[in-house]
């Protein structure tokens, strides 16, 4: 038997106990009390309340939190990010600079002082009398 | 016989643009909004819940929990099915829950009723004409009592089609079952109370 017939013969059994419908719509109505109803609105208000409480207390929380943070963010100097030129012509230039402070005050003597050392010493070696005359 | 004012009071029922305005003001959780629709559904909610929850007392409490969770949940309320339907799911719901907790099983037929299989029951009274039955105190406590008597599952189909006038896709979304099922307890519940009523045909009781 289809889906369809039973449905159809389903609909036409409970059409025959129609009647039924009306004696149970007419039964008393039942009224809440007024004790109920106000035990319910007590229930009703203790549920709203923790809702308004928690708005209450976690609203400025928030705010301070927020206010903290733009705080943060505006004051405390930002460093500009490093981009590779820089760092390269940073390295470079330290380099540069400690090349030059050895040529002027490092230990030992440079390349041309040394020559120049050597010359000395020569005429040192080559040093007469008549030098005293002068 | 149904007072005036009562039947009154089953009829209020918001119109659906005023109960459209107090679900968006519900799910700010507006309990002022939420009172107007606790105004609404009380009753209804209640009659249902008495006549699945045994205990007078245990029915109040769980009335009330229907709209507390209702209150609770109303966020999650996404407006596919009607209000009502929703409320009486969560009453649904909250009536099974409660009859497990109290370890005690909802009271089944005395008539083996609880099957849906069964095959068709039909009763043969020629004097059965609901038209001509005056609901009176009597009668009110013969259909109470053969509705207290009846699973839950077929008891909250016919409460909820034949008390609270939902349609069998309201029904078949606030229980979770397929529409034929909804049908075929109605089905066995009408059976079920019409076969109760025949000794009252029958002059059987007084």
């Amino acid at each position: 038997m289809s889906n369809y017939r039973k449905e159809a013969e389903l609909d036409e059994l409970l059409q025959s106990k129609e009647g039924v419908k009306g004696l149970i719509g007419e039964l008393p109505e039942d009224t809440v009390s007024l004790a109920w109803r106000s035990a319910l609105n007590e229930k009703l208000m203790t549920e709203a309340k923790p809702a308004r409480q928690r708005g209450w207390l976690w609203k400025p929380v928030a705010g301070l939190a927020l206010a903290g943070a733009l705080a943060l963010v505006t004051f405390i100097p930002r460093t500009p990010p490093a981009t590779t030129a820089n760092f390269e012509s940073k390295l470079v230039n330290a380099h540069l600079s400690l090349s030059n402070a050895r040529e002027v005050a490092g230990t030992g003597l440079t390349a041309y002082e040394s020559m120049q050392e050597t010359k000395a010493v020569d005429s040192f070696h080559s040093w007469t009398e008549a030098d005293l005359n002068l | 016989m149904v007072s005036a004012g009562a039947a009154a009071l089953k009829r209020v029922q918001p119109d659906s643009a005023t109960e459209q305005a107090l679900v968006d003001r519900c799910r700010q959780r507006d309990v002022e909004a939420f009172g107007k629709v606790v105004d609404a559904y009380q009753h209804r909610v209640f009659g249902f819940v008495k006549r699945m929850v045994v205990n007078p007392e245990d029915a109040a409490d769980v009335a009330q929990e229907v709209f507390v969770r209702a209150f609770q949940a109303f966020d999650r309320f996404d407006g596919r099915s009607s209000l009502r339907t929703w409320l009486f799911r969560i009453a649904h719901n909250l009536c099974i829950d409660r009859a497990r907790k109290s370890d005690r099983s909802l009271q089944e037929s005395s008539l083996d009723l609880t099957h849906e299989d069964e095959g068709t029951m039909d009763i043969p009274d020629q004097r059965w004409d609901p038209e001509l039955l005056v609901m009176n105190e009597e009668l009110a406590q013969i259909v109470e009592k053969s509705i207290a008597s009846m699973s839950e599952k077929l008891r909250s189909v016919l409460l909820l089609h034949d008390r609270e006038d939902l349609a069998y896709e309201e029904i078949a979304s606030a229980l979770g079952v397929p529409v034929g099922t909804v049908k075929s307890r109605l089905f066995l519940a009408r059976a079920h109370l019409q076969q109760a009523l025949t000794p009252y045909l029958n002059g059987g009781i007084h």
